[in-house]
């Protein structure tokens, strides 16, 4: 079985946000709750300084606190799907905020209410397409958290089209944000995988997860710039 | 008397417009706050097992709890909460 894993080099981005504004357009973007954040921040004694571009999205940890919290409140809206990817059921959320309370990352948001790409310019793009006939995480609700899913709809698509091992290389297998970075400072892949790109770079980075006394197990790994918070 | 009318309704918007367009509070950890009830009230969980009197404000004979520090809801919910068969929410295999 697969177990995909993203890696991010935070050596190689320069902060443009294209992975924030990819995510957007593919995952219709509500303003209170971003899927894909970037933290910025500034490390060094003047005058060598640098800055920091930490771009952050959901970890999908192999052992998720926001599913633990969820779980004990009796909601159970919160799944882990045989990819590893930690995934919101919107039908079943009662928007207690208690995954986002919990989270180590601050990655689950409640969405106040759903709200256009564009408010006042009309739809777009993807916009148009019926809510009915969206994936079902992007029949977006108000009062209900949302995060990112790994574009678990390409995912989907991957395994239905029978090509898992294509996921993290061809465009319409691969997440949004991953494609679209300028400088290939994003890869994902199956790390269940010794020859797969994502996995050997991992190892030849010594990349990390991030916040691991938390003991959740992230799936997503960062090579660090010099200083960084980890 | 249409004068009068007129000046009833807009005295009624202008109170309730506060009310209206107000956003609604954050969800917090806050006193008054559903996090807090559980924990201070369902719960009973004395004052002092997450919160810090605040020295300085000791000092002036008023006791004032300093902010809970995330690393005290983590070290509770990791270790203490797992073992006394509490909501223990890191480290936890999914079910």
């Amino acid at each position: 079985m697969a177990k995909f894993v993203r890696l991010i080099d935070l050596k190689r981005c320069m902060g443009c946000r294209s992975c924030g504004a990819a995510c957007a357009v593919e995952n219709y973007f509500t303003p209170d709750a971003p899927w894909n954040s970037m933290i910025e921040y500034e490390v060094g004694t003047y005058p060598t300084v640098k800055k920091i571009y930490n771009t952050l999205g959901c970890m999908h940890c192999e052992k998720p606190s926001c599913k633990a919290a969820c779980d004990s409140v009796g909601a159970k809206a919160i799944s882990k799907n045989q990819f590893g990817v930690v995934l919101i059921d919107y039908n079943k959320c009662i928007g207690c905020g208690y995954c986002a309370a919990v989270c180590p990352y601050g990655v689950p948001h409640l969405n106040r209410e759903v709200a256009a790409l564009y408010p006042g310019k009309g739809k777009n793009g993807a916009e148009n397409i019926d809510y009915a006939d969206r994936h079902p995480t992007h029949r977006k609700k108000a009062k209900t958290a949302e995060k990112c899913t790994f574009c678990t709809h390409k995912l989907e698509k991957a395994v239905a089209d029978g090509k898992v091992d294509r996921i993290g290389k061809d465009q319409e297998y691969t997440p949004a944000c991953d494609l679209i970075c300028p400088v290939q400072a994003r890869l994902f892949g199956d790390m269940d995988d010794p020859n797969s790109e994502v996995s050997k770079r991992i190892k030849a980075t010594n990349a990390v997860q991030l916040r691991k006394h938390f003991g959740n197990s992230p799936q997503v790994y960062y090579v660090l710039e010099e200083g960084a918070k980890s | 008397m249409k004068r009068l009318f007129a000046s009833l309704i807009i005295g009624i918007a202008i109170v309730s417009m506060p009310a209206i367009s107000a956003p609604k509070a954050p969800k917090s950890l806050a006193q008054n706050g559903r996090f807090h009830q559980f924990h201070a009230e369902k719960f009973a969980i004395d004052c002092t097992t997450c919160h810090n009197p605040d020295q300085q404000q000791v000092l002036l004979q008023v006791y004032r709890p300093r902010i809970v520090d995330r690393q005290i809801c983590l070290d509770c919910h990791k270790y203490w909460a797992k073992s006394h068969d509490k909501p223990g929410w890191y480290g936890v295999e999914p079910n």
